[in-house]
């Protein structure tokens, strides 16, 4: 007996769906936990997304290329007007009515790029992440979802450092002495002071083992 | 857990970290969506423009600022246990604008960072504990 049997949504109700899930996605971070049943549903959206692009490559007259060309989208517009505005709650609400499995790679930048414009950050990882999704093969989309993904832990196992202490001591003490300007600090010890880091630089040389910081 | 002394006299929770190898401070910003560079910083490291997203406009509290995001490498030495070292996106604001003097400097904030990690700050020990989110 086949048990946890999803039903598939209906073509008309393909695009409510897809935007309940990013609704859903969009509180969360994309490694949100997923059970084997919202998973199954997930990959089942996603294949309904591929198979409605490939449908209206037949049913459109003149294809999906021609349809997905630099015509301007009134609801892109609402995304630039809400970003010029650096209206969060507006540029969400915008973003809701985008029917996005139809956009091209470049709706998918000028999105992101006005979420972050608009304060919305974390839509603006969503939308990137999912453009590259649809465009795996578009490397500028990749670019964006790559440069914004979560960050990643590349180790967790260095050593401690404890000799930063005393540099960080030297700052407490006499960092009030050095406001506006860089420092460099080495084994609790200044090693020089400038205006810029540039100038800094030149002075210490290497800049292995220094604290390089302008004070606040 | 891993812990990281403040390093500022004034109580902001300024802490030591690692841009690419290079050791600095960075106040901590939990209201902070990106973690930003300071731009000088940024301008003698080199970010590689190839993977960056540049010539953006980003909303702060501040208001808008011009700028480009940078995946780059950022370390949290800790003073006791386990280093932890990112991959992780920063803003780096463009330098040719109207900015107070000394601003910005080094934020780590919440969505590029600290995200990644759970921590605890003891403002009365001024110690900032930190260790990989086990996610």
């Amino acid at each position: 007996m086949v048990t946890n049997l999803i039903a598939p949504p209906q073509p008309s109700e393909i695009s409510i769906w897809f935007k309940e899930s990013r609704k859903y996605k969009g509180l969360e971070d994309s490694s949100v936990w997923e059970s084997p049943r919202e998973r199954m549903s997930r990959e089942c959206t996603d294949l309904l997304m591929d198979f409605a692009r490939v449908l209206d490559n037949v049913t459109d007259g003149e294809g999906t290329s021609a349809r997905l060309s630099s015509e301007r989208a009134p609801a892109l517009d609402r995304l630039e007007a809400a970003a010029e505005a650096g209206d969060e709650c507006a540029f969400l609400e915008a973003l809701e009515s985008i029917t996005w499995y139809s956009r091209p790679p470049a709706d998918f930048i000028r999105a992101v790029r006005l979420a972050l414009e608009a304060g919305a950050h974390l839509a603006a990882r969503q939308i990137a992440l999912e453009g590259a999704k649809y465009y795996p093969e578009d490397s500028e989309i990749g670019k964006y979802a790559r440069v914004l993904a979560p960050p990643r832990l590349v180790s967790k196992n260095l050593q401690p450092n404890p000799a930063r202490r005393a540099n960080r001591e030297w700052l407490k003490v006499h960092g009030g002495e050095y406001r506006g300007q860089w420092v460099a600090v080495q084994d609790g010890e200044l090693r020089g002071v400038a205006e810029s880091l540039r100038q800094l630089i030149k002075q210490v040389g290497s800049t292995k083992d220094v604290l390089l910081t302008r004070v606040p | 857990m891993p812990l990281l002394k403040f390093a500022d006299a004034n109580k902001r929770i300024t802490i030591s970290i690692e841009i690419e190898g290079v050791a600095t401070t960075a106040i901590l910003d939990t209201g902070a969506p990106y973690s930003i560079c300071e731009p000088e910083i940024a301008r003698e490291l080199g970010f590689d423009s190839a993977d960056a997203i540049e010539d953006i406009k980003i909303s702060t509290w501040g208001g808008k600022v011009n700028g480009s995001i940078h995946r780059v490498n950022l370390s949290l030495p800790a003073d006791e246990g386990t280093s932890l070292s990112l991959d992780a996106p920063v803003f780096v604001p463009d330098l040719d604008q109207d900015f107070a003097p000394g601003f910005p400097p080094s934020f780590l904030g919440l969505i590029g960072c600290l995200q990644s990690m759970r921590f605890a700050i003891d403002p009365s020990s001024e110690n900032f504990y930190f260790m990989a989110s086990p996610r």
